[in-house]
């Protein structure tokens, strides 16, 4: 189906989009809306999926170790890198959503890490550091954001890493947080 | 501001995410608001090929993903035919950070999803593509939807995200879901 510009001039178009998605929703009526909440129902819906979520923090956990332990084992290379950051990263995604923010910190530390700092400078201790604390605070069920310990542990971890990127990682990197 | 309840159920949505505990989340959620037909891919390379075959009303894409990420994904699909081009796409990042989200706006996306995924956000952002689904502009460099959210009245010219950035985007908000807009204009095509 041919779509017709709505207006050509001075290098640019505006083109309609053929397909009206507004024709395949309607708004509930008041009595609908008063039986169905679409977002209460998809919270309901998380909720029932919820008693997975320490099984799959685990699973994730346990597939960041298993980046890192390859890591020591063979090497920093730019593919295993690649293969820790996107474990971290998707910890990052996941942990505040299956019940984890303080984990979800510790990931987004080790990522702001392993982004604006190059391979070959990578702190072996300090990326161990944030794997254990992961580790450990999944292993221990310590992820409420009011856990002191927990809480203590995050901040330092994020303290050192953003003194460790200012000192080493390109001027260019440094600003992008 | 009151969230339009909708009827989603006629929507075919498809999810492109490689983890398969976020896969589930995002399933479980559309689930919830009622959408029946959802398609699932581990990949872009099969997010692209399901978009042929299950002809989806709207994506949901992960934006880290191995061999095809969002990115190319988003792009692939702006350059393929009509209708498909059109698709909205809604990219599920855990990359916060404002220049990665504008990155993503200027490849052709719809709508940003940052990580954690809420049943609310994620619930407006789609309510946004349906009710307020926006015009598409083709310039030299860029195809997908209008970026612009807001009217500049004083940018006269085609290119103005490369004379201005700051066009009143924001991060955390995709804007008010505009009803008035729905009711006004969809009387006709609405199913009843």
């Amino acid at each position: 189906m041919a779509s017709d510009p709505t207006k050509s001039n001075d290098g640019y178009e505006v083109v309609k989009p053929p397909r009206d998605l507004r024709s395949k929703v309607r708004v509930m009526s008041e009595r609908e809306a008063a039986r169905f909440d679409p977002v209460k129902s998809a919270e309901a819906a998380l909720e029932r999926l919820s008693a997975d979520f320490d099984s799959w923090m685990a699973n994730e956990a346990a597939t960041l170790g298993a980046a890192w332990a390859e890591i020591q084992a063979n090497g920093m290379t730019e593919e295993n890198c690649a293969t820790l950051f996107r474990a971290a990263h998707d910890i990052k995604g996941q942990a505040s959503t299956l019940g984890y923010p303080l984990v979800g910190a510790v990931a987004g530390s080790l990522c702001h890490l392993i982004e604006h700092v190059p391979a070959e400078s990578l702190p072996a201790k300090l990326v161990a550091q944030h794997v254990d604390a992961v580790r450990a605070m999944v292993a221990e069920t310590a992820q409420k954001e009011e856990n002191p310990t927990a809480r203590a542990l995050v901040d330092r971890l994020a303290e050192v890493t953003e003194d460790f990127v200012a000192r080493t990682a390109p001027p260019a990197d440094q600003g992008q947080t | 501001m009151a969230i339009p309840h909708l009827d989603l159920s006629s929507l075919r949505v498809l999810v492109a995410e490689d983890n398969p505990h976020m896969r589930s989340i995002l399933r479980m959620l559309l689930t919830g608001y009622g959408i029946r037909r959802i398609f699932e891919a581990e990949d872009g390379a099969s997010a692209l090929e399901m978009i042929g075959s299950r002809d989806p009303d709207l994506l949901l894409v992960d934006w880290m993903m191995p061999i095809l990420d969002g990115a190319d994904l988003t792009r692939i699909v702006r350059r393929s035919p009509e209708p498909n081009c059109y698709v909205p796409i809604i990219a599920v990042t855990a990359h916060t950070q404002r220049q990665r989200v504008i990155a993503a706006r200027d490849c052709g996306v719809t709508e940003v999803m940052c990580k954690p995924v809420s049943a609310r956000g994620l619930y407006l952002r789609i309510a946004n593509c349906v009710l307020n689904q926006r015009d598409f502009v083709r310039t030299k460099g860029y195809f997908g939807p209008d970026r612009r959210r807001f009217q500049s009245p004083t940018f006269l010219g085609a290119e103005r995200r490369g004379v201005r950035r700051d066009d009143g985007y924001t991060l955390d908000d995709p804007g008010e879901v505009d009803q008035s807009r729905f009711e006004t204009n969809t009387r006709d095509s609405m199913i009843s």
